[in-house]
């Protein structure tokens, strides 16, 4: 078998070894780089689409936190008012009440006082028969003769009349 | 008789040629002594320097590299006999 | 030490060779295709497997490699052909554990390499400064550095190329000369009878620097330095 030498230069070696580079790179870069490429420019763009929803999430999470607060903030707001109506209208409430109550107690006085008052003139009127009654056979035992009913009236009238303004009263 | 001093020439010149050995020896002594000072000031960058150290000294064989090859051509592949 | 075998000719121009270098590369692009198609097998977005770790893993570290050094903008170009260029370098040297010739220890693979990163330099330099530019640097500092400028530009590849092959050659040759002197030795020792015993397992210990370690290295130096020319070359 013949050898080359050690160390020889040949043009035709030297193509072979052009051609064959050339080759090697075509391969690689169809075989191994394209795929491999492809598979990590995919799980990056993964990976960014995912954190860019969770970025959206978060804006929006802020954005209704937003509104929620203002909400809040009105809802007190309305609420402070509605708290101030409600009592306002209580109040006014109240003393209407107050003020009915008040009349109604005025009156209930009123008609205690007329009804004593009715009671008391009863009750006179029933005194003076009873007085009259009394008297009348008081006097008929002591004067011993029987006396009209228009002498025994007049006669009654007089005592009550000295008499009723000074007892009743008491 | 021209084959013969072109022989022994030739046997000269490749041990001459191999004194080319010395420059890589002594500038690749000197940088690993210097590469090791660097590792004893600071041990965490120990690969770093070691890897680096590595990659100078390639590149600082190649004179010696290119002595060798000299010495190698003029004892196997002698251009100078077919001159004869 | 001879250098690759040649397998057979092909009888047009005056025989093209096609040398054990070729053919080692054949099988190794068909070796590289087929770990990427295995590893990029039913690729989920979610629960991956361990292959698709590794293969996101391997084009991750890509991809950071080369914004690093280049920037964002060019990993889309850029990137594939590190990633084939390291592959390629990395299985080709590690395919001497393989008992495999490495295509490395070949000098017109890792000039032909060198060369393309050329290639790539002088083109990112005219499409991103213009021709007129391209010129003018040659002559940047001072007029007459224009001859040592333009040295070191064609410095570049032949140092890159060289400082790959001299490396994975030059452990090659190593490696043989000790098969050999351990051959010699265990005939020694057994007086005579060519039984090369003591070729089991010290050669091992050495393979560790010459083949794992060295392979790795200078694969990742060699990316490392063609991302570096061309960046620099589009950025200034």
């Amino acid at each position: 078998m013949e050898h080359e030498s050690f160390i020889s230069l040949g043009v035709w070696q030297m193509i072979n070894t052009w051609i064959n580079l050339f080759i090697l790179y075509l391969l690689v870069k169809k075989f191994l780089f394209k795929p491999v490429n492809k598979i990590l420019e995919q799980r990056k763009a993964a990976a960014d689409s995912l954190i860019d929803d969770a970025q959206k999430d978060r804006d929006e999470a802020a954005e209704i936190k937003e509104t929620y607060t203002a909400q809040m903030r009105q809802a007190k707001l309305e609420a402070g008012e509605i708290v101030k109506d409600a009592s306002q209208k209580a109040e006014k409430k109240a003393d209407a009440i107050v003020d009915a109550a008040k009349k109604q107690a005025g009156d209930l006085i009123e008609r205690a006082q007329r009804d004593a008052e009715r009671e008391k003139k009863k009750a006179i009127n029933e005194a003076k028969n009873e007085i009259s009654d009394i008297a009348l056979q008081i006097a008929s035992k002591v004067i011993e003769k029987e006396m009209s009913e228009e002498d025994h009236e007049k006669l009654m009238e007089q005592f009550i009349d000295n008499v009723g303004d000074e007892s009743w009263q008491k | 008789m021209e084959r013969a001093i072109i022989l022994a020439a030739s046997a000269i010149g490749a041990g001459l040629a191999l004194i080319a050995g010395i420059g890589p020896g002594i500038g690749e002594g000197y940088a690993v002594g210097k590469a090791c000072e660097a590792i004893g000031r600071q041990p965490e960058c120990q690969g770093a320097v070691t890897r680096t150290m590595l990659l100078g000294c390639a590149i600082a064989e190649s004179t010696g590299i290119y002595g060798l090859v000299v010495g190698l051509i003029l004892m196997f592949a002698n251009p100078l006999i077919g001159l004869l | 030490m001879e250098g690759a075998r040649i397998f057979f000719r092909i009888p047009i121009f005056g025989g093209l060779p096609v040398t054990e270098t070729m053919v080692n590369s054949w099988i190794l692009i068909l070796g590289i295709t087929l770990l990427c198609v295995f590893l990029t097998r039913h690729l989920k977005l979610k629960e991956i497997t361990k292959r698709q770790a590794i293969a996101e893993w391997a084009v991750q570290a890509v991809n950071d490699l080369v914004t690093e050094s280049m920037g964002k903008a060019h990993v889309k170009t850029y990137a594939p052909y590190i990633g084939a260029l390291f592959a390629f370098s990395l299985f080709g040297s590690l395919s001497s554990l393989l008992g495999m010739k490495p295509i490395t220890s070949d000098i017109n693979t890792t000039l032909g390499w060198a060369i393309v990163t050329f290639v790539m330099i002088q083109y990112s330099k005219i499409k991103y400064h213009g021709i007129k530019q391209f010129f003018k640097g040659f002559t940047e500092p001072i007029f007459v550095m224009t001859p040592l400028n333009i040295i070191s530009e064609f410095a570049t590849p032949l140092s890159l190329g060289f400082r790959h092959f001299g490396n994975i050659a030059a452990g090659t040759v190593i490696t043989s000369l000790l098969y050999s002197a351990l051959a010699y030795l265990s005939s020694v020792i057994l007086g005579g009878i060519q039984i090369p015993f003591m070729q089991i397992g010290l050669p091992a210990f050495l393979s560790i620097y010459f083949d794992l370690f060295t392979s790795a290295l200078q694969a990742f130096i060699f990316c490392m330095l063609t991302m570096a020319y061309v960046s620099s070359a589009i950025d200034d």
